[in-house]
Formats: C-alpha cells, sequence, structure tokens
C-alpha cells in the first residue's frame, strides 16, 4: 500500500510540473513586446 | 604551506578552464569537428537504437518535455530495483530491499544529482543498485544539468525558435564527456589503491583475534561519476572520509579537481557561444570571487579551532580537527568543503556538522546562493539568471529598457525569473519552519540549540540546492525527513530548469536590438561588481534571519 502512496505521490509531483510548463508557456506567449 | 596547497589547486583549476571550456564548446556547437571521427559512429549507433531519427532543434517546450519524460523513465525503472534489489543478481551480501519512502527519497535523490543518502551505502544496496541504478543515475542527472544548461546558453545567445535537440545533448554529454572523463579517472583511482571489485565483504581477524567485516566493491567506478557529475553520493556510509574511497592527499586533489573543473569551464562556453569570451571571464570572476569568499570564512574558522575545546587546554595548533581526517588535515579538508558545497556535490572527506559555527556557515552560504560555479549546468544557469536581474534592476534604475545580450528583457521574462529565485528560499524556508513545529521534524534534532536549528537548516538548503551533503549527526532516516527532503529535491530541480527554459525560449525568439553607446555593457568590471551584489543582497534579504538563528547564534555562545 505504502508503495501505492509513493507511485502517486511522484507521478502527481511530475503531473505538476507539467502544470507548471504550461503555465511558463502562457508567460512566454504573453502578446506585447519586440516579438517579430 | 596549508595556503600554498590550496593555492596550487586554485592554479592547476584556473589553468584547466580553458582547455576544457573549448572541448566543452566544441561538443554541443554542433560544428563538424574532430571529435566526429571518433565519437560519431558510436553515437549513431545509439541514436539507431533509440529510435531517433531526427536531430532536428526543439522548441523550449519540446526540449523541457524530452527531459522530463526522459527523467520519469528513469525514476520508475530506478524504484522498482531497489524495491526488487534482493532478488536480482550481483547481491554477494544478501541486502534485503529497501524500504518504500526511503526508495522515494533514494530515487529523487539521484535523479536530481542531489545524493542526498538516507542510508548508508555497504548495507544499504546490493551491487547491482549500485551500479545500475546509483551510478546509472549519476551519468543521466549530470548529462540533464549539463544539456539543458547548453539548451539555455544556445537560448539566449542565438536567434530563432529553437534551443537544439535534448536527445543529441543528452547522448553527447554521456560519449564525448562524462564516460571518457569517468573511465580516466577511474583507472587513475585504482592505480591509487582505490578498490574495484564485485567480491562480497571481506571478514578478516584482527591482531587481537576479532573478526572484523572490511566492506568493499566497485568503488573507483562509483567515485569517479560521483565527482565528475557533481553527484556526491558514496560507495560507503561515510563517503570520501573512507580510506577506500579517498585514500591520500592525491586522491584528494584529484577528486577536488573532477568536481570542480567542468562547473568552472562553463562560463568559458558560454562566452565561447556568445562570441564574446569576456561576457563568460566575468561571469567567472564573479564566481570566483565568491568562491574565495566562502573559502576563506571556512578555512580561517577551522584553523582557529573551537573556542571551547582549546580553552579546555586541548592542544590547538593544528585547529579544528574534529570529524576530520589526519591525512587531510585542515587545508585539504576545508577546500573540499568549500568546493563541495559551490559545485553542489555534496561529496564530504569531513564531517560537516562538527564543523565551527562560522566554517557551517561558509557551507551554508554557498549552498544558498547556489551560483558560486554551482552543480552540473545549473550553477552556470543561476548566475545568467542574476546577471539578467543585474541589468533589469540596472535598466529600471536609468529609466532605460534593459537589453541582455542584444535582446530587451521584458515583464514575462522577469516573471520567470522572479519564480524562480523565489522557489528557492520557498523550498528551504518553509519546510524548516514545518520541521520545528512538528514532533516528526524536532524528533530528528540530536544537538538542541542553536545548532540544532543548523542541522535542519542544512537539511533543506542541501536538498533544495541538489547538494546532498548533510549536518548529519540529524537522525533523517524516517518517513517524514525521507519524503519532505524528497519533495524539496524535485521541486529544487525541476521548477528551477524549467522556468529557465522558458526564460531561453522567450529570449531566442526575439529581435536583436544593435548595440549603441547607451547600451549597459556586461562584459566590463563594472558589471562584474553589480553581479556579486545583486547575489549577494538577494541571498542576504531571504537567509539571513535563519542563519543569524542558526550557525550565527551558535557562534556568538561559543564566545
Amino acid at each position: 500500500m505504502l508503495d501505492l502512496y509513493m507511485v502517486l505521490m511522484l507521478a502527481g509531483t511530475f503531473a505538476l510540473f507539467y502544470g507548471f510548463l504550461a503555465w511558463c508557456s502562457r508567460v512566454v506567449d504573453e502578446t506585447g513586446g519586440d516579438r517579430k | 604551506m596549508g595556503i600554498l596547497q590550496i593555492v596550487i589547486v586554485l592554479a592547476v583549476l584556473v589553468a584547466l578552464v580553458k582547455p576544457v571550456g573549448n572541448y566543452v564548446y566544441h561538443v554541443f556547437s554542433n560544428e563538424p569537428n574532430r571529435q566526429d571521427r571518433i565519437f560519431g559512429p558510436f553515437e549513431r549507433l545509439i541514436y539507431f537504437l533509440i529510435g531517433l531519427k531526427s536531430r532536428a532543434g526543439m522548441t523550449w517546450k519540446k526540449y523541457a518535455l524530452s527531459f522530463l519524460l526522459t527523467n520519469i523513465v528513469l525514476v520508475a525503472v530506478g524504484y522498482v530495483i531497489l524495491r526488487v534489489q534482493q532478488y536480482l543478481p550481483l547481491n554477494p551480501n544478501g541486502i534485503g530491499n529497501m524500504e518504500q519512502t526511503l526508495s522515494f527519497n533514494t530515487i529523487i535523490s539521484f535523479i536530481t544529482n542531489t545524493n542526498l543518502q538516507d542510508y548508508s551505502g555497504e548495507t544499504g544496496l546490493s551491487y547491482f543498485s549500485q551500479m545500475v541504478v546509483i551510478m546509472m543515475m549519476m551519468f543521466t542527472s549530470a548529462a540533464t544539468g549539463f544539456s539543458v544548461a547548453i539548451a539555455f546558453v544556445r537560448g539566449i545567445t542565438s536567434k530563432g525558435e529553437t534551443i537544439g535537440n535534448f536527445f543529441e545533448d543528452f547522448v553527447k554529454a554521456h560519449t564525448r564527456i562524462f564516460l571518457p572523463a569517468s573511465v580516466l579517472v577511474t583507472l587513475l583511482l585504482v592505480a591509487l589503491q582505490v578498490p574495484q571489485t564485485l567480491d562480497p565483504t571481506l571478514t578478516v581477524t584482527t591482531l587481537e583475534g576479532a573478526v572484523q567485516s572490511i566492506a568493499i566493491g566497485p568503488v573507483a567506478a562509483l567515485e569517479s561519476i560521483k565527482h565528475i557529475g557533481t553527484n556526491g553520493g558514496g560507495f560507503f556510509g561515510v563517503n570520501s572520509a573512507h580510506p577506500f574511497e579517498n585514500p591520500s592527499p592525491l586522491t584528494n586533489v584529484i577528486e577536488i579537481l573532477s568536481m570542480w573543473a567542468l562547473p568552472a569551464s562553463l562560463p568559458y562556453v558560454y562566452g565561447r557561444f556568445a562570441k564574446n569570451r569576456k561576457q563568460g571571464w566575468v561571469i567567472f570572476s564573479a564566481m570566483m570571487t565568491l568562491f574565495l569568499l566562502f573559502l576563506s570564512l571556512i578555512h580561517f574558522s577551522e584553523l582557529r579551532g573551537n573556542p571551547a575545546i582549546n580553552a579546555m587546554g586541548i592542544d590547538a595548533s593544528q585547529g579544528s580537527m574534529e570529524g576530520k581526517e589526519v591525512r587531510f588535515g585542515i587545508p585539504q579538508s576545508t577546500l573540499f568543503t568549500a568546493v563541495t558545497t559551490a559545485a553542489t556535490t555534496g561529496t564530504v572527506n569531513n564531517m560537516h556538522d562538527t564543523l565551527t559555527p562560522l566554517g557551517g556557515l561558509g557551507a551554508l552560504g554557498e549552498m544558498m546562493l547556489n551560483v558560486v560555479f554551482g552543480g552540473k549546468g545549473v550553477g552556470l544557469i543561476n548566475m545568467l539568471m542574476y546577471a539578467i536581474l543585474g541589468v533589469f534592476l540596472c535598466g529600471l534604475m536609468v529609466g532605460r529598457t534593459p537589453e541582455f545580450l542584444g535582446r530587451k528583457i521584458e515583464p514575462r521574462e522577469m516573471k520567470l525569473i522572479a519564480v524562480a529565485i523565489l522557489a528557492h528560499p520557498f523550498l528551504i524556508l518553509v519546510p524548516t519552519a514545518i520541521a520545528f513545529m512538528t514532533d516528526l521534524g524536532r524528533g530528528a534534532i540530536t544537538n538542541p540549540g542553536a545548532h540544532g536549528i543548523s542541522q535542519v537548516l542544512y537539511q533543506y538548503v542541501s536538498s533544495a540546492a541538489n547538494n546532498g551533503s548533510g549536518f548529519e549527526g540529524l537522525a533523517d532516516n524516517t518517513p517524514f525527513w525521507n519524503i519532505s527532503t524528497g519533495l524539496v529535491m524535485l521541486f529544487g530541480r525541476y521548477i528551477f530548469m524549467i522556468a529557465m527554459l522558458a526564460v531561453a525560449g522567450s529570449l531566442v525568439r526575439k529581435q536583436w536590438v544593435p548595440e549603441t553607446v547607451g547600451t549597459f555593457r556586461t562584459d566590463n568590471k563594472l558589471f562584474y561588481g553589480i553581479l556579486i551584489g545583486t547575489v549577494l543582497i538577494i541571498g542576504a534579504l531571504t537567509f539571513l534571519p535563519a542563519i543569524v538563528l542558526g550557525p550565527i547564534a551558535e557562534h556568538l555562545k561559543l564566545g
């Protein structure tokens, strides 16, 4: 059972990183600035 | 004589920067060069085996996803192996499966290049786990950090949409840097009496008739990548203080240079990518200045000795030798401590928990700033992050849009940099406070008072900086510490890397701004001063209250 908790915690954390990556992507694509 | 030893090692390091930097630049510049003839066929075979058909450049998002997914697969495989190691081959000592929360901590520790070890290698891991999980991750975590750093440098120094191909960078980092260097250092260490064997633990009878077990194993191979990859996780529990890991002052110097040469050469690599080597030397000089500051603090604190012990009439002429190896003495111990916490390796040749309060503060300070050369790749990214912040602050002061390497720095980049800068103290100070508020956290403190605060603070600083050394008096092999430090290591590594790749992705697409007389230069002495000032001010603003409660309070109590 503890194995399941550990695996879920790892999976959840990496899912959070994916969410953070998506947020960063939104920030980078904000309008304005001198983009070509 | 002690200072002379340190000066000689520093001189060798500085002499290595340019040749190593040139070599690394040619590895990742993707321009045809002589290396291709040697490594090309081997690499093409690897590309074929992993099914890499196109080595086209990736956008920052694809690059980040590629390194994230690669790391997820490695974590999954490693966790399973640690949990079933007793059923796998190469386990002559009959070591059992690793406990769940300890496996969680260990696998995170090695995938993040931290190597915080809440277990003792000789009793906690089979030879199979040492080689297939630990050593494998020592290569892959270092190669990941290196690849991300190079991608970041490409992003801020080139134009287009892409920042390189992660899989190509990852393979090249292995084949052209870490594997050849590890083979070379392994052979050197074997020649200098470091064991390399698959024989089980020796059982011997001592002269007094007692029976003693002496752990051995494939030590030299692990020892080389442990340092070259700024990993730091030892084969034995006492790490490089063990005579089988680090038998002599000569092996000590080899280990210091192994963990220092690549991080120290990266600013030069950056200068070559920027087509302005002065840019690289400014970054290197700032790192070296900060390093010498912390080295002096550690060295002279240890040389002065512990006032409480000195007051007992014990001979203090050698300095504070508590927890240190006589074969290294003060200079080789303090230099090792300064380098291992600067390059965020985390390997130790002396007991950091017994450093004098100010010596411990020096080690803590380097990890808190996380820019004093830093680990594989991340130190350079960190310092460049502060460089962009410094340019931004100067731009605000003169009312001019800040520019860095010909690109305007705008709110979106600063938003990402602010997240990356603030994540580090947040990941240290919040868990430290939680540990003090809970019985689970306080229960691990073995040294109440100010030093207990330092013990807990050091554990989270080391985890967030992906260093891995510890004030090992802390009784940290419990579910609370395994899980909390595991999460801090993960967030400390990936939040920062993703945010900085996003900054690179944002800058690489921008139009170049022609340089004018009004452009703020980042390759001169003024910027060198601004960069150091920015790092120290941010560091002091975030960490000063914590270090006052820990090492400084302890120092004042000692008198």
